[in-house]
């Protein structure tokens, strides 16, 4: 046992319930994925991740996979994988060795926070944050937005009942504000909660 | 009774009657008013007092466009000055009051300047105020901005929470009157993504205004089918209380949604106002028209109003403005007026038609061929002069006097691009032109469409054409059998009679006269008409009174209406509220903020917080006994040079750089050489811009052949990591390297001071030798702590002691900064802030964004052999450039205080004696603070021949404080100047 234990602690508070909506931080463990040159122009890096993954890369602006394990698109020939929490110290290691030199692989566990807004109509809150058309996202985009000036990825894993955004973890508490406050209004412009 | 004037019928809940005070009285009114038509309904016809000559003036329109009916709303901090009765819902509890009177509306000591109109014409600023000139700024402005403007302000912040967003539609449809309303239907039928907005409270424009206009169906039943079949479709959005107030770039409007302004008490999670930008792919303008005034002496008195208004007023709020009504028009739309009070109970006492073949739609008096020349009663109308065909003068009572002068497409939207309307002889008005913003089309009344039928044929196929153009096949709805009686009208703009004043512009108090007085001082061009005599400007924005303004000024040029041209239309089109712009961006919520890992903790021990960019850094940590934040700071720089510190030091930029020319990256962006760094050690790097300034420093971490990371100073982090990608895309896509931020993901503590190695030896995990023959000056490496957590861990100092920085990702930030304590407690670790970190670097003579401040080279800053002529790096070559390296340039020189007193940053430096003028400046201070070390206050400065000038005593002159101290010219290394403590 060492003499000094070291625990890890959330970004944000751990759950809020607006109205009918839920918002939460979930754990993951983060891991960047950017082709090397050499590689890009055979493929590799794409294809190793692929095979690594076990599934199709994700296009432009979507991600792939479910739950906890994901892979989403962040550029050309860029991606970020997300796995579950417990892969923390693992993830990183083990991408950059299945992807064998092709690509440059940075931990990002501590870097980026996953926060999750579910509940009905989430487009009436997201309509007040991000500058795209909110309500044509799909189960499966994954798109880069500016939220209070915070850098973020709206992921849609639920078209108008679930978003998974992606901000610095700096930031976290201070877009975690600014999704209460647009949760807060949405709910009470929907009725959700009574004045 | 107290609603005298109130009727049967109008679109009101008559079982919910509402309370409301005006100017401290009590009325009752019903849902579906507005302060406007309540006041009217309790036989309030005086409701302000215009602009210059505080005339008694009422309500004129039904509308947005209102000039006379200005305001106050709310009390407290809610007050809002010069709100528009005519727009404001009524609500239970509301209060409002009059403006611009002293001591009451109806006794107003500032009327006298009616007396005095002479004095107050076009341009009087100008003419009147012009001698003594002494007098202007002292005598003349604070009595002229006393006495201007309306309503006044509560000077207490906005207590109320405002909202915006952005919102996307296939066809956003401007106003929802018959046309719009047709167009909605059109489109949403066809599945089309359509937003329509309308700045009122209830949809449908004129149909709830007018009788008869659907003559089968009826106006209501149509109305509340089609806006149920518009709630119905989830692709149709209606905004009710919405205005469309700018037309911007590709299709992007502004939009204000009034949320709560309605409501005695809303929900305290619901924003006043929304400010929306609506993206559209195509727009419809269905804006409709207003009515226009005519001129003649004395056409502002409380109960004249627009004929158009005076029914509205009758069919929507079931009110009459009096029982005895008069009209004054120049179109057949007049009598329609006529006929509609009388069908209310109304007399009416003339209808006065300037065309000898006026129509008579009703048994009423006519008076063809006649004009309304003066009216009478000063606090409310009581009579009208009229000059009949035959010569002779009639006067006529009546409590209310419709005026028409015909109707004006509401086009400024179709203008916000800088469109020019053009004008059209059969509706003797301007009509959009062809030059509409991208995307935009307009129908019903706005686009000259002035009939009901043609409004919503207008309306539906103007839909059909615009979803056309997207690709949408859109089918025509059924549209009701509508009202179509052609347009007849005879252009008619003044009344030529009489020497007293007729009022074109009611809010501003520009009168015919003063138009005729701008065209004789040659003030001819339109733009330079407003500016002169205010015509067109405020709160209506010249909805009602520019056209009046362009005919006076094309009657006295000799040319048509057409040729006189329009003033430019520009955002917004009503009034916008600031705090709406602002949105949530107020106070706290400006912008983010971004915490530390050690936030938290730092919070619970009382630290006090700084702001470093959108950081919030501890400054220092305050314990009990410490009175000033010196005594604070000394001590915790102190306890460094003692034992041991904490600082919390994430905020610094981390760049991961990978790749296998990732050392040839490195080399370009450094000016020194890192091509040779071996594994495992760090080094001190500075960045030169392409022009040879220094840019950013920091240490560069090399953990294998290929994988290198770059610190960054706080305030450059993302500036540097701009330029590092710039480089990789754009100057050198040849190296194969990849770049990405890792600022946040690892948490970063620096931890200095004699005992430093000691603290760190107690949590990292065995195996790893951090003794200084295994881990010496400058050493890096990857390891564990805790039992297996990962951590990097970096020998380099800013404070001149022995020094680390250890990392760890930062979910573990916080954990490692309480274990840092835990640990650390027997050597009475001491947790440190910002300002003792710049204490200590400054003791060290380390520079910072303080010194690399865009005006200093390698060779100010005493690091002029630090670039490297064996390669090619950004800004070498510049770096030699004249100007940067002659040798009697600035240098970087450490200053003590000779006698005790401060040295403030900013002060500049002389040479003992010389004048304190800019010709005899030798440098300047850039960092100062008080040494508790040395125990005087010590600065880091830049002075001419610095490096040859040691132990020089100079002055430092602070005029702006008004301060002046000696100091002594030493080495900017005031601590340990050998490295003897960092490499122990």
């Amino acid at each position: 046992m060492p003499d000094y234990v070291l625990t890890a602690t959330a970004a944000v508070e751990p759950s809020v319930d607006i109205g009918e909506m839920v918002l939460r931080e979930t754990p993951l463990a983060l891991a960047s994925v950017a082709a090397f040159d050499h590689a890009e122009a055979a493929g590799q890096a794409g294809d190793r991740l692929a095979r690594h993954l076990g599934q199709t890369l994700p296009g432009v602006q979507r991600f792939a996979g479910t739950g906890e394990s994901l892979c989403f698109w962040t550029g050309d020939q860029q991606w970020f994988v997300t796995a579950p929490i417990a892969q923390e110290h693992v993830l990183a290691a083990q991408l950059s060795e299945a992807l064998a030199e092709a690509a440059a692989v940075t931990d990002q566990t501590g870097g980026w926070v996953a926060l999750d807004v579910e509940g009905p109509a989430l487009t009436a809150v997201f309509e007040r944050l991000v500058g795209f058309d909110v309500a044509a996202m799909q189960t499966g985009d994954a798109l880069r937005a500016t939220i209070e000036h915070i850098g973020c990825f709206v992921l849609c894993l639920s078209e108008d009942r679930h978003m998974r955004l992606f901000c610095a973890r700096s930031f976290a508490e201070a877009l975690h504000h600014a999704l209460c406050v647009a949760m807060k209004t949405a709910a009470a412009q929907a009725g959700q909660v009574p004045g | 009774m107290t609603q005298v004037n109130r009727v049967d019928g109008g679109r009101l809940d008559r079982t919910k009657p509402l309370n409301f005070t005006f100017d401290n009285r009590s009325y009752q009114g019903f849902e579906g008013d507005t302060l406007a038509s309540a006041l009217l309904a309790n036989g309030v016809r005086l409701m302000g007092r215009s602009f210059k000559y505080h005339r008694p003036r009422g309500v004129f329109t039904a509308g947005s466009e209102e000039p006379n009916a200005l305001v106050s709303l709310r009390e407290g901090a809610r007050h809002e000055p010069n709100t528009r009765a005519t727009v404001a819902e009524l609500f239970d509890g509301l209060t409002a009051k009059s403006q611009n009177r002293f001591p009451s509306l109806a006794l107003d000591l500032m009327g006298i300047n009616d007396f005095f109109p002479s004095f107050l014409t076009a341009g009087f600023y100008y003419k009147t105020f012009m001698w003594p000139a002494a007098f202007w700024e002292k005598v003349y402005e604070p009595i002229i901005r006393k006495a201007a403007g309306l309503g006044a302000l509560s000077m207490l912040p906005d207590p109320d929470a405002y909202d915006k967003g952005t919102l996307h539609c296939d066809l956003l449809i401007v106003g929802a009157g018959p046309a719009g309303l047709a167009a909605a239907l059109t489109a949403g039928r066809a599945g089309a993504r359509v937003i329509l907005a309308d700045e009122d409270f209830a949809m449908g424009g004129r149909l709830t205004m007018e009788a008869g206009l659907l003559s089968e169906i009826g106006n209501s039943a149509w109305l509340s089918a089609t806006l149920d079949e518009l709630a119905s479709l989830p692709n149709v959005r209606l905004m009710r209380r919405s205005t469309v107030y700018g037309a911007y770039d590709h299709g992007v409007y502004g939009l204000l949604e009034r949320n709560t302004d309605h409501l005695a008490r809303a929900h305290a999670d619901l924003p006043r106002q929304t400010l929306w930008r609506v993206y559209s792919k195509r727009a419809i303008l269905c804006s409709g028209a207003t009515e226009r005034p005519i001129a003649f002496e004395n056409n502002d008195r409380p109960g004249i109003m627009l004929a158009g208004a005076l029914r509205a007023y009758a069919n929507r709020w079931a009110v009459l403005a009096d029982q005895t009504v008069a009209i004054f028009t120049n179109n057949d739309d007049g009598h329609k007026t006529a006929v509609d009070l009388m069908a209310k109970g109304a007399t009416v006492a003339a209808v006065v038609d300037v065309r000898a073949d006026a129509p008579r739609l009703a048994d009423y008096p006519l008076y063809a061929g006649a004009q309304v020349v003066d009216t009478k009663g000063r606090l409310g109308l009581r009579s009208i002069s009229v000059r009949l065909s035959d010569g002779s003068l009639k006067q006529i009572d009546c409590g209310a006097l419709g005026v028409s002068g015909g109707w004006n497409p509401m086009l400024a939207l179709s203008c916000h691009q800088r469109g020019r309307p053009t004008w059209n002889d059969d509706i003797a008005a301007f009509v959009p032109a062809g030059t509409l913003p991208v995307g935009q089309s307009v129908a019903g009344a706005a686009n000259a469409q002035m009939t009901t039928h043609a409004a919503l044929n207008g309306g539906a196929g103007a839909a059909v054409a615009a979803l056309a153009e997207l690709g949408v096949t859109a089918g025509l709805p059924d549209l009701p059998v509508a009202e179509d009686a052609p347009v007849a009208i005879t252009p008619f703009w003044h009344v030529g009679e009489g020497k007293g004043r007729g009022w074109i512009d009611f809010q501003n108090d520009v009168t015919v006269k003063d138009v005729k007085l701008a065209h004789q001082e040659g003030f001819k061009s339109v733009e330079h008409l407003k500016r002169y005599t205010t015509l067109g400007m405020a709160t209506d924005q010249g909805k009602l009174s520019n056209l009046g303004g362009l005919a006076v000024m094309a009657e006295l040029s000799g040319k048509p209406i057409a040729e006189v041209g329009t003033t430019i239309f520009r955002p917004p089109y009503t009034p916008v509220p600031i705090g709406a712009f602002a949105g949530r961006h107020r106070d706290e919520d400006f912008r983010p903020t971004r915490r530390t890992p050690s936030h938290g903790w730092a919070q619970e021990q009382g630290a006090v917080f700084v702001e470093a960019g959108a950081w919030l850094r501890a400054q220092y940590f305050p314990r009990p006994g410490e009175t000033h934040w010196r005594q604070t700071v000394d001590r915790e720089a102190l306890a460094v040079r003692r034992s041991v510190g904490v600082c919390d030091v994430t905020t610094l930029g981390k760049i991961d750089v990978q790749g296998k020319d990732a050392a040839a990256f490195l080399n370009l962006i450094y000016c020194n050489g890192f091509a040779k760094l071996p594994v495992g050690k760090c080094r001190y790097g500075l960045m030169l811009r392409e022009d040879g300034i220094a840019m950013d420093d920091g240490t560069a971490a090399r953990f294998a052949e290929g994988h290198f990371v770059v610190t960054t100073t706080t305030a450059n982090a993302v500036g540097v990591y701009r330029h590092m990608e710039f480089v990789r895309q754009c100057l050198r896509p040849d190296l194969d390297v990849q770049l990405i931020s890792t600022t946040d993901a690892w948490a970063q503590y620096a931890v200095a001071g004699p005992n430093a190695r000691k603290l760190l030896q107690k949590i990292i995990d065995p195996g790893f030798d951090i003794s200084n023959e295994g881990f010496a000056f400058m050493a890096c490496a990857e390891l564990t702590i805790c039992g297996g957590i990962p951590a990097r861990l970096f020998r380099i100092s800013f404070s001149g002691e022995l020094a680390y920085e250890i990392a760890v990702p930062t979910r573990y930030g916080d954990g490692l900064m309480r274990v840092l304590m835990e640990a650390g407690a027997e050597f009475d670790v001491t947790p440190y802030g910002t300002e003792a970190l710049g204490v200590l670097r400054i003791e060290k003579g380390h520079g910072t964004a303080n010194e690399l401040n865009g005006q200093t080279s390698a060779a100010h800053l005493g690091m002029g052999r630090m670039v490297s002529t064996k390669k090619d790096s950004i800004g070498t070559v510049l770096s030699n450039r004249d100007g940067l390296t002659e040798a009697d340039g600035v240098r970087l020189v450490g200053l003590e205080s000779v006698d005790g007193a401060d040295l403030p940053a900013g002060s500049h430096l002389f040479a003992q004696g010389a004048e304190k003028t800019a010709a005899h400046d030798q440098g300047w201070i850039s960092s100062a603070c008080y040494s508790p070390h040395l125990e005087k206050p010590i600065a880091l400065g830049f002075i001419a021949r610095g490096q040859d000038r040691m132990g020089e005593i100079i002055e430092v002159a602070n005029p702006l404080q008004g301060g002046m101290a000696r100091a002594k010219i030493v080495s900017p290394h005031f601590i340990d100047p050998e490295g003897e403590r960092l490499r122990a």
